[in-house]
């Protein structure tokens, strides 16, 4: 396996984990702790959700900079960064 | 939110997630019905939602295929910008479309992946043998970032006949490649609707975690199970989500 390939499946398996983890602590606490005290803001759970959404969003633009980065080809170099530029521009036009 | 959407949400999730993996596309044309009917999302918030789990899908199945080299990097990348340009353009005007037309654009979707998915004994169209037309290939990804952003799907349904016919990969090496181009494309787009504030994270996170669960485990069986019958069912069930959409968009949200 290339070295682009294995480290893209390392940071993938290890997103994944953190992903999976935060996520379903997230989702269980919420009804727990409603059933336990409700009316209560489970700030935590809603923590732990969030970052699992923001976690797997990043990923694969984690990956594509990795991927361009060790397989250092140039004009793969320039779509990848117009593909993070237009990605941003979006998000500033979007607020 | 109850327990029983919660359940609803995972169990609607993790299928979308084993059948995206097992197909090559995003799961979305699952979900955003799913969305709409079960958890009684608006149309433009349940787009925002699949979406993230569309980026979801693309993690799990992504690991798989990378691990097994079938990856193709190079067209990845460079067919990854022209969709996300257009992911961006049309996930910025998307809550401008009314939501009838979305309703109506999505029940033709699920008929055209309902028609894909009904297994044929005609034999699969040769892939390109000179692997050119990269303009067909741009303009291609650009309309399958459009198509993402305005109806919450990864676009595989249209990247990996892309991959095969155009590009020339082979087919599986296309459908994997495919896993990994929606999860940038449909990335962008969703943090394009975060950023306008029309992603339910209550609703995002449950269904999230069912479509990792679902995608993971479909990826590391997907080599031991023949798709065709499963094609039959998901082609009958995207059949009556069309009609269904299609009569939400009659009627109204």
């Amino acid at each position: 396996m290339s070295d682009a390939h294995a480290v893209a499946v390392r940071v993938l398996r290890v997103a994944l984990l953190a992903a999976v983890g935060a996520a379903f602590v997230g989702v269980v606490l919420d009804p727990v702790l409603r059933a336990w005290r409700p009316g209560s803001e489970n700030a935590v759970g809603a923590l732990l959700s969030g970052a699992a959404i923001v976690t797997v969003i990043a990923t694969p633009f984690l990956v594509l900079v990795l991927l361009v980065a060790i397989e250092r080809g140039r004009r793969l170099g320039w779509y990848a960064a117009g593909t993070l530029l237009v990605t941003l521009a979006g998000v500033l036009l979007a607020r | 939110m109850s327990v029983i959407v919660v359940g609803e949400l995972l169990g609607v999730g993790a299928v979308a997630g084993a059948l995206g993996a097992l197909l090559g596309v995003g799961g979305g044309i699952i979900l955003v019905p799913a969305l709409v009917f079960i958890a009684g999302l608006p149309i433009h918030n349940a787009v925002g939602t699949s979406l993230v789990c569309v980026v979801a899908t693309s993690v799990a199945g992504s690991a798989v295929q990378f691990s097994r080299r079938q990856i193709d990097v190079s067209s990845c990348v460079q067919l990854q910008f022209f969709a996300v340009v257009g992911a961006v353009a049309v996930g910025l005007v998307a809550t401008r479309v009314p939501g009838a037309f979305v309703f109506f654009a999505f029940g033709a979707l699920l008929l055209v992946a309902a028609w894909r998915n009904w297994p044929r004994s005609v034999p699969r169209p040769a892939p390109a043998s000179s692997g050119g037309h990269a303009w067909v290939a741009s303009a291609g990804s650009l309309a399958a970032g459009g198509v993402s952003s305005l109806l919450g799907v990864g676009g595989g349904i249209v990247f990996t006949p892309l991959l095969h016919l155009v590009v020339g990969l082979d087919f599986h090496k296309a459908a994997a490649t495919s896993i990994y181009l929606i999860g940038v494309t449909a990335g962008s787009g969703v943090l394009v609707y975060f950023a306008r504030g029309d992603v339910s994270p209550q609703v995002a996170a449950p269904a999230m975690l069912g479509v990792l669960i679902g995608a993971t485990v479909a990826s590391a069986a997907s080599h031991r199970i023949d798709a065709s019958w499963l094609k039959r069912g998901l082609a009958v069930l995207l059949l009556y989500m069309a009609i269904r959409m299609v009569l939400r968009g009659v009627h109204g949200e």
